[in-house]
């Protein structure tokens, strides 16, 4: 039996995705305690997990709150501490802590003295994809890789959209990613608006004539609101029903990620960034259109996906035309 | 993909002044030039050894600086690296980064299961280049090893090289019985005054109603020309590797015995039972076992003969250097269409 100790201070997405370790660790040491240092932003989300023990939030602003966690981990003594998200602050924070083997996979900042306390270190190149850099990790650690990762085992579902939606649908998913100006600066944006929007469902429609769901992102987005007022009809806070297509075509507004997750594990055919949706729908196996930076950026995450097509973000119409030839 | 450039880096012994010219490094490059490859060597640990420097410890960026040079004049499609410990796991990543299209393969010799000899040790070395070596290739079973993925670590034998591996002893009756040579430390020549060897145990206890061509036990281990020399004296060989008996692991002198056509006997522990029947290579369980088969043949020299003919011509059939250098390249570079070595199927 051991106890580990995994840092993933970054976003959900990251999180679904170092799923495969945790599930790793499960197959190859039935008797793990596994505890998870968070973020404030995802640790809420990690708590729907019961494979995970403890969670500590890490927040390098709130010194004593550091301290505390501190204290709380070194007071577990941890086997094995693995250092996902490779950022500065897991890196420091774990040099103060007692685990007795410490593993990080990162991608700068390799100080040759600071990665002398690490009993080994991979370096998370995009040469390699992320799921191989993941499971060198693994492999090093003695851990034979299952045939089949379940991202989901131990995770408690929200049922409400189980019964509130019926059949099978499309599922669009309009999160920052789609607009500019919400997420980095140097990517590139597909900017989405009311005049081309429609040309985006007509397309859609024509691949997968479903009923189509659109769910949106955590953001309040001005063209999203336009697109909204202009396309569609507002029933209530929550459900939006297209002017064009009724009820065929519907907006769910003011989802929870979890709320997501239901949406995604039900749905037929999902359009959307790559990101955390993505990692959700491959691991209900669904077949998943999703719009990358650039084919390489976008294979570094998704290589181990079965049911995935990438598509570079270009212009709205640029996506079009490739759908329509997929 | 015509006209394959390959990158061989390995110790090919050139500061051993001959003294290793049956390496596996040296094998495994006579099956790439025999498979039609342009292949371009070199050799690290001389490369080191002739350039030290008190700022450059280890030379490692000398060699460094070397493979950059012979990559940019070159323009390799597989860089193939034996065990070139000299190239620390930044290099590989600096390598894999600055020349992404070029394909990585590692060949790793020494054993790499937990119960075994340097397990610690060895597995560092491995996995110095495993991660973004495209294929791995390890010359014990992958199944038996607990941190490879299959999809891209690969079992190949110890390679038999028929321009070194010359001789058949079974044509001739030999003046000496049994021919064992151990070794530890092959670059330095010398047995170590303070090392333990658990293979002694073993030959202390072998019959003494055979006789023996022993080296590497207060003998001096031989070398070079002088190993074929002794070992052409012999008729029959014990194959001793280190540590306990792992599925498919042997030191790479199983295929200088076998290759040279001597009666060879392997625990069966090590399961070459997958490649050869006891028609053409003598398996046994214990000491006492070793010690009967080895009296029986003794007094049987026709069946010691065949016994040894057979297996001379399976080994060179199977653990043929152009063979397993053939699939080294094919596998590293994706490359489906090819028939499948014997030692793929088991």
């Amino acid at each position: 039996m051991s106890k580990y100790l995994i840092f993933r201070t970054d976003r959900i997405g990251d999180f679904i995705f170092s799923r495969m370790v945790i599930d790793t660790i499960k197959k190859n040491d039935p008797n793990y305690k596994i505890d998870i240092v968070a973020s404030p932003y995802n640790s809420k989300y990690i708590k729907n997990f019961k494979d995970v023990r403890n969670i500590y939030i890490l927040n390098k602003l709130n010194f004593f709150l550091l301290i505390k966690t501190l204290f709380l981990v070194n007071n577990n003594n941890y086997d094995k501490l693995l250092i996902l998200d490779g950022k500065r602050r897991s890196i420091f924070f774990s040099l103060f802590t007692n685990a007795k083997e410490k593993f990080v996979i990162l991608k700068s900042f390799r100080s040759k003295f600071i990665l002398s306390f690490f009993t080994k270190y991979f370096v998370n190149s995009e040469t390699n994809t992320q799921y191989q850099n993941f499971t060198t990790l693994l492999s090093y650690m003695d851990f034979k890789i299952p045939k089949k990762i379940d991202y989901y085992s131990s995770y408690d579902f929200n049922n409400y959209y189980n019964n509130a939606i019926k059949g099978k649908y499309n599922l669009i998913h309009l999160d920052e990613k789609w607009f500019e100006g919400y997420y980095y600066s140097d990517f590139r944006y597909m900017n989405l608006n009311h005049l081309n929007f429609s040309l985006l469902i007509k397309t859609i429609l024509k691949k997968n004539n479903l009923n189509t769901i659109i769910t949106l992102g955590q953001f309040k987005i001005d063209k999203l609101h336009l697109i909204k007022k202009i396309h569609f009809n507002k029933i209530n806070e929550n459900l939006y029903i297209s002017k064009e297509y009724g009820k065929k075509l519907i907006i769910l507004d003011n989802t929870s990620f979890q709320d997501l997750e239901n949406i995604v594990k039900k749905s037929n055919y999902i359009i959307c960034c790559e990101g955390a949706i993505s990692h959700v729908s491959n691991a209900f196996d669904i077949k998943t259109i999703a719009l990358v930076q650039n084919l390489d950026f976008g294979r570094f995450w998704t290589s181990h996906m079965k049911n995935i097509k990438l598509i570079p973000r270009t212009s709205i119409e640029n996506v079009c035309r490739i759908i329509n030839k997929l | 993909m015509k006209n394959i450039k390959i990158l061989h880096i390995t110790d090919l012994h050139f500061r051993h002044h001959g003294r290793l010219f049956y390496s596996t490094g040296k094998k495994i490059n006579n099956g790439l030039i025999l498979s039609g490859y342009n292949v371009l060597n070199i050799s690290d640990r001389d490369a080191t050894n002739q350039k030290k420097n008190i700022f450059d410890i280890g030379s490692k960026k000398h060699l460094l600086k070397l493979i950059i040079q012979n990559i940019e004049n070159f323009k390799p499609h597989l860089i193939i690296f034996g065990h070139v410990d000299r190239v620390d796991y930044e290099n590989i990543v600096l390598l894999k980064e600055k020349y992404p299209k070029i394909k990585l393969a590692q060949w790793f010799l020494d054993p790499l299961i937990k119960n075994g000899p340097d397990y610690e040790k060895n597995k560092k070395r491995f996995f110095l280049k495993y991660q973004f070596c495209d294929a791995n290739f390890v010359t014990t079973a992958v199944d038996v090893i607990d941190f490879a993925e299959k999809n891209k670590t690969f079992f190949i034998p110890n390679p038999i090289d028929p321009s070194i591996d010359a001789y058949q002893n079974f044509l001739e009756k030999k003046p000496i019985d049994v021919f064992i040579a151990i070794s530890h430390g092959q670059h330095r020549g010398i047995l170590k005054n303070d090392f333990l060897d658990d293979r002694v145990k073993l030959i202390n206890k072998l019959t003494k109603k055979a006789t023996y061509n022993i080296f590497g036990v207060k003998k001096n281990p031989v070398w070079g020309q002088k190993f074929f020399d002794e070992l052409n004296k012999c008729s029959m060989a014990i194959n001793l590797s280190r540590g306990k008996p792992i599925k498919h692991y042997s030191s790479d002198r199983l295929s200088s015995l076998l290759g040279n056509g001597m009666l060879t006997f392997v625990h069966e522990n090590y399961k070459f039972g997958d490649f050869f029947n006891n028609k053409e290579i003598i398996f046994y369980k214990n000491i006492s076992d070793l010690n009967n088969k080895i009296l029986y043949y003794k007094k049987n020299p026709k069946k010691l003969k065949e016994i040894a003919r057979n297996g001379h011509k399976k080994s060179h059939k199977i653990f043929n250097n152009k063979l397993i250098a053939e699939y080294i390249v094919k596998k590293s570079l994706n490359i489906k269409n090819f028939s499948k070595p014997y030692w793929l199927n088991v």
